[in-house]
């Protein structure tokens, strides 16, 4: 589609990054992703086709892979193996880390490509670290948004948060939560990549969602855009209804809501497609998707170079026209002033 | 057609003193007389929801609307919650608060009128209290 927006695109790390990282980070650090129970796949979690490990943090690589077989118009960068640094016990490290990435995604990508488009990393171990980052790097116009994982010691609605939120709808740069994995359930570690692929998507994110909605987050800053890239879309219409539903009955909790929880999702909230839930009967999934209020709330993405990759020329085939424009297309660029 | 009024006499002012309530059948119907300080106020007892006894529910106050993380507790006495899954309605009108402009309870219009005059054939001793009667009005 003429305009694709592809709004979870991996680039990998490479040699440039570790040069960029600051001492005594760069001599101490140990190279490495975390480790999933990915041994399922056979394989790391990357598509066995893009080439030998590593690939993925060469930009010539993405865009003879993905941007020119698909004719996208904009790669949202999300990077790769780089967010456990959200859940780092250690915040200096954390930061550095962050100010490095940083540097090298401006530097290296978006300089690179005029497609590309870049998620800045913060750390949230150090909300007064990130909030300076934030002014350090966020008005770079290739930087679109701020990263941050699903794995969170704290509900994202919490005041603690608020400051970085502050920081983000002054420069107009949307919060993007991205699943990590690295909590367990309430009830400990999960046992296989099945269980865990499943859960770990939606699960940390329904968490946030109810939180920064409850918590008063959209009311503080109305202007400000959350993105729950990577967990799907319809599993979120019924946890919608179950909170509206209770709001009606405990609304005295959060007198500070002026709409029902679920109006927050249009003007606040927006949601990624991959990985696309597969129903029997797509029909099923636009009535969820229009429940979700999707013409103005999802957007396309491809999550690059995993193996969990939703092509754009094989999904949502059947949806209207002008429906998956907005998905494809529109959507993002209006979120992301493209 | 015109909409039928229909006056009933549900109760001397003294049986619902202020906070109280009395429910009462009347026209086929179970409706929840209200006192809040000294003014009285009728909703049908069905809530819009299930269909629970509404006018059962406790009388209270509400969280009135505010900034994040602050709380205004105010007009105590004139909120009632469902008994079953804590809708709040606002006494004085049947609005929800949750959605007042689309989610609401059926109020009736409530009248004090004065007492009976005593008929004349019967022998009488004068009352030191006159006592006014609370008259609910049923519409349709």
């Amino acid at each position: 589609m003429t305009g694709l927006i592809d709004a979870d695109v991996h680039q990998g790390l490479n040699p440039a990054f570790w040069e960029r990282l600051e001492l005594p980070w760069r001599k101490m650090a140990v190279p490495g992703g975390f480790s999933w129970p990915a041994h399922a796949l056979g394989h790391n979690g990357t598509r066995q086709d893009i080439g030998p490990p590593g690939s993925d943090g060469d930009p010539a690589v993405l865009v003879r892979d993905l941007l020119e077989p698909h004719g996208t118009r904009y790669a949202i960068l999300t990077g790769s193996k780089v967010l456990g640094i959200n859940v780092h016990p250690n915040s200096l490290f954390a930061m550095a880390f962050a100010r490095a990435y940083n540097d090298w995604l401006i530097e290296t990508w978006l300089g690179y490509d005029p497609r590309f488009r870049g998620s800045m990393l913060i750390a949230p171990q150090d909300i007064a670290g990130s909030v300076k980052e934030v002014e350090r790097v966020g008005k770079h116009p290739g930087i679109v948004q701020i990263l941050i994982s699903g794995s969170s010691p704290l509900l994202y609605g919490k005041r603690y948060f608020w400051p970085l939120y502050e920081a983000a709808e002054a420069h107009n740069l949307p919060i993007a939560i991205h699943p990590l994995g690295l909590m367990p359930t309430g009830s400990g570690w999960m046992s296989t990549y099945l269980e865990h692929h499943t859960m770990l998507l939606t699960r940390d994110f329904m968490n946030h969602l109810v939180s920064l909605i409850c918590e008063g987050v959209f009311e503080q800053f109305p202007k400000l855009k959350v993105v729950l890239i990577e967990g799907g879309v319809a599993a979120y219409v019924p946890l919608l209804w179950r909170l509206d539903k209770n709001w009606k009955a405990v609304r005295a909790e959060v007198p500070w809501l002026k709409r029902t929880p679920s109006e927050y999702i249009p003007t606040n909230i927006r949601f990624t497609t991959q990985p696309i839930e597969e129903p029997e009967d797509e029909g099923l999934l636009l009535e969820l998707y229009h429940e979700l209020d999707a013409f103005h709330t999802v957007m396309y993405s491809s999550d690059w170079p995993h193996w969990d990759f939703d092509s754009p020329a094989a999904i949502l085939r059947d949806f209207p026209e002008d429906l998956r424009r907005r998905i494809f297309v529109e959507n993002a660029r209006e979120l992301y002033s493209l | 057609m015109a909409a039928v009024q229909q006056k009933f006499v549900v109760a001397m002012v003294s049986e619902i003193p202020p906070g109280a309530r009395k429910i009462v059948e009347i026209a086929g119907r179970s409706v929840g007389v209200f006192n809040i300080d000294g003014r009285f106020y009728a909703l049908k007892n069905v809530c819009p929801h299930q269909f629970a006894p509404l006018c059962e529910g406790k009388v209270m106050g509400t969280t009135l609307p505010s900034a994040p993380g602050q709380y205004i507790y105010g007009r105590q006495g004139e909120i009632i919650r469902c008994p079953w899954h804590g809708w709040e309605f606002d006494l004085t009108n049947g609005k929800s608060i949750f959605n007042p402009h689309r989610c609401r309870v059926k109020a009736y219009e409530v009248s004090l009128e004065p007492p009976e005059s005593q008929d004349p054939s019967v022998e009488s001793y004068p009352v030191t209290v006159e006592e006014s009667r609370v008259v609910v009005t049923i519409s349709g």
